[in-house]
């Protein structure tokens, strides 16, 4: 039986193909190239013998047994119907958290615990959409203090509140 | 020694102020984080794991246990009030808590799964006073092939009993199993996957690799997420929250029987508390006689699996005390951090540590005392932390992570790594691949080659001695048994297919 066309002046929209058979195996890929890269790395280790292993006698397995298994997760996803549309990759709260993240990483020891919390909240808050901004300085104020009382004035951390350590 | 010496010397150790204290600390952090959805336990641990290394070892074990299973009580709270599982243990609880929530039956629901995580709590510990020093006594005689064995059943069944692709959870423990072998060889001093760089030559810190996985990538899921809508509780007063008899009815029986699955699940090496209340959810449906009820506030729904989360908690602490194999993959993290505060897991554990053996058991029973209080006269106060809306709470759990990891080695290179892993760990679970897996490979790894490497040098070279000493026999055939699951699709799907009619 034939489904009854909606309308006869609005197009009918084209039944949507599954997406292009490469990102359905990326996944698998990604964890075969994984595995062929570790193993690569692993002959370079003696391998010893089964009497003794030597140190890349484990790696080797292991690197072998991933790229296989990775084998099973692509054949797996051939036979698995196309992921239905989901939320599309939040790129946002990625870069805006790694941002935050690196600065706090390259400037704590440089200018201080204080100045590098208040940047690592500002950049990681611009990750959505909309802040209110004043609850959150009074969260960076909060963070600020109780970082430095509990671990740099309690846990005595190598870093300062201010200033280079 | 015998049982009623063991108990003394536990209320010796658990009842001293400062052990109090911390298993105080830890009840409330793990309801906190339990309570507070995109914070879970592990994340919660491993934030915690840094700050222990200034404290007694056994108070800093009864702690971190503490945000174990307390998050385990506090998870309930969200599935019920929120749609929304505080923690991924507490999905079933969704099913039919909010349900009952939705007919204004929400204090009822609270106080039935906090008392139900009491009985199931209770029962398991008296579980793990009676087999954890029985199974170290039998496990004394174990050598290398049967640990290499019981270890690879533990890796083997968290990632085939799972609710995913199994493909995909045995190439996350492999990759976990990958991670582990970055740093020093330790028998020959070989670097191996260290690429030049210094703070390698120690492999990943646990630390970071545990916060990046659950912390980081948590955050970055969350951020910008719509946050769910509380569902309105109103008052809680104790006269709504009391079952009157036929409901006590309802729920004992169920309760008794999660309780015996929960322990059961728990206590195999490597499945946790998310199987186990799928398990005895199912399990209640398929025995009601009247199915149609569940999922539309069904009392037996929600009690037995949070009678079962909670015993499997409890019980994944019999082969992590006595053999030295984590029974989940936080109690793999609790694994950790007793290697990093120098006591070895193993069999000889209760003889060599008793103090910290039975005080960390009795804390159990102390911590669950706690959580009763907490969670049904104190409900109120949690019940208000939902709505702290979440875009203020993640920028402070980040500067937590952050700092958490500094202040483990006081170096800046494992900020790195918990962003490298928390990016890695925010793919994969855009991909359907189960981060668990990942951090019991990671923390077993090293283990698993070193038994290995030993059962080869004392078998000269005969990989079947695995199969040839029966213990350890056995062992690989159950494991065998659990990768024929995975391989042999009509093994599978008959077994899937009981579980899926029952789950929907």
């Amino acid at each position: 039986m034939r489904r009854p066309m909606p309308s006869p002046v609005l197009p009918v929209p084209e039944r949507k193909l599954p997406k292009p058979s490469l990102t359905r195996y990326l996944p698998g890929l990604t964890v075969v190239a994984f595995g062929l890269a570790m193993a690569s790395v692993a002959v370079t280790y003696p391998l010893g013998s089964l009497l003794r292993p030597g140190p890349g006698f484990f790696p080797l397995v292991i690197a072998l047994i991933l790229a296989a298994l990775g084998v099973g997760v692509m054949v797996e996803a051939r036979a698995a119907l196309p992921p239905e549309d989901r939320e599309p990759f939040a790129w946002r709260a990625v870069l805006c958290t790694s941002a935050g993240i690196l600065l706090f990483a390259f400037l704590v020891e440089r200018i201080g615990y204080v100045p590098a919390s208040l940047l690592l909240i500002g950049t990681a808050a611009l990750g959505e959409r909309d802040n209110d901004w004043i609850m959150m300085a009074v969260v960076a104020a909060f963070m600020a203090f109780f970082g430095t009382a509990v671990f740099i004035w309690g846990l005595g951390l190598p870093i300062r509140a201010f200033g280079a350590s | 020694m015998d049982l009623w010496h063991g108990i003394q010397i536990g209320l010796q150790t658990a009842l001293s102020w400062h052990t109090l204290m911390f298993c105080f600390i830890g009840v409330t952090v793990g309801t906190f984080v339990g309570v507070l959805p995109g914070i879970g336990a592990l994340a919660a641990i491993s934030l915690a794991l840094p700050l222990t290394y200034y404290i007694d070892p056994t108070d800093a074990l009864i702690m971190l246990a503490g945000i174990f299973y307390g998050a385990q009580y506090g998870g309930s709270t969200a599935s019920i009030l929120l749609n929304l599982p505080g923690t991924a243990t507490a999905a079933i609880t969704c099913l039919d808590g909010y349900p009952l929530a939705q007919q204004g039956k929400a204090p009822l629901a609270l106080f039935v799964t906090a008392v139900n995580s009491f009985v199931g709590s209770s029962l398991a510990i008296v579980l793990v006073m009676g087999f954890a020093p029985v199974i170290a006594e039998f496990a004394l005689e174990f050598g290398s092939a049967e640990y290499f064995a019981v270890i690879l059943l533990g890796l083997v069944a968290a990632s085939t009993m799972t609710l995913g692709s199994p493909f995909k959870a045995l190439a996350m423990v492999v990759f976990g199993l990958a991670l582990g072998q970055v740093g020093t060889d330790i028998n020959t001093g070989q670097f191996r996957y260290t690429f030049g760089i210094l703070e390698l030559a120690d492999g990943f810190s646990l630390v970071a690799v545990a916060m990046g996985l659950f912390g980081v990538a948590e955050i970055i899921a969350n951020i910008g997420q719509p946050q769910g809508v509380l569902h309105k509780v109103g008052k809680i007063r104790f006269a709504d929250m009391w079952p009157n008899r036929s409901e006590w009815k309802q729920i004992w029986w169920p309760t008794l029987r999660g309780t015996g699955i929960g322990s059961f699940i728990g206590a195999l090496p490597g499945t946790g508390p998310g199987i186990a209340s799928l398990m005895a959810y199912a399990v209640e449906k398929r025995i009601s006689k009247t199915p149609e009820r569940f999922g539309n506030g069904a009392l037996e729904g929600i009690s037995s699996p949070e009678a079962a989360n909670n015993a499997s908690v409890q019980a994944a602490f019999i082969p992590t005390l006595s053999l030295g194999i984590p029974g989940d993959a936080v109690v793999a993290v609790l694994l950790g951090a007793m290697i990093l505060h120098g006591i070895t897991p193993g069999p000889n554990l209760i003889n060599d540590q008793p103090q910290m053996f039975w005080g960390l058991i009795i804390s159990f029973w102390v911590g669950n005392l706690m959580l009763l209080v907490l969670n049904i006269p104190l409900i109120g106060l949690w019940v208000k932390l939902l709505t702290i809306p979440y875009h203020l709470l993640y920028p402070g759990v980040l500067i937590f992570i952050c700092l958490g990891v500094y202040s483990a080695d006081n170096n800046v290179f494992d900020i790195f790594v918990v962003l490298g892993f928390g990016i890695i760990g925010y793919v994969m679970r855009r991909t359907g691949f189960p981060a668990t897996p990942v951090l019991l490979g990671f923390i077993l790894g090293p283990l698993l080659e070193e038994h290995f490497r030993r059962a080869m040098l004392l078998s000269k070279g005969n990989i079947l001695i695995f199969f040839e000493r029966p213990i350890s026999a056995v062992f690989m055939v159950i494991s065998l048994i659990f990768l024929a699951s995975v391989f042999l699709p009509g093994l599978r799907a008959r077994l899937s297919r009981g579980r899926a009619s029952t789950a929907d």
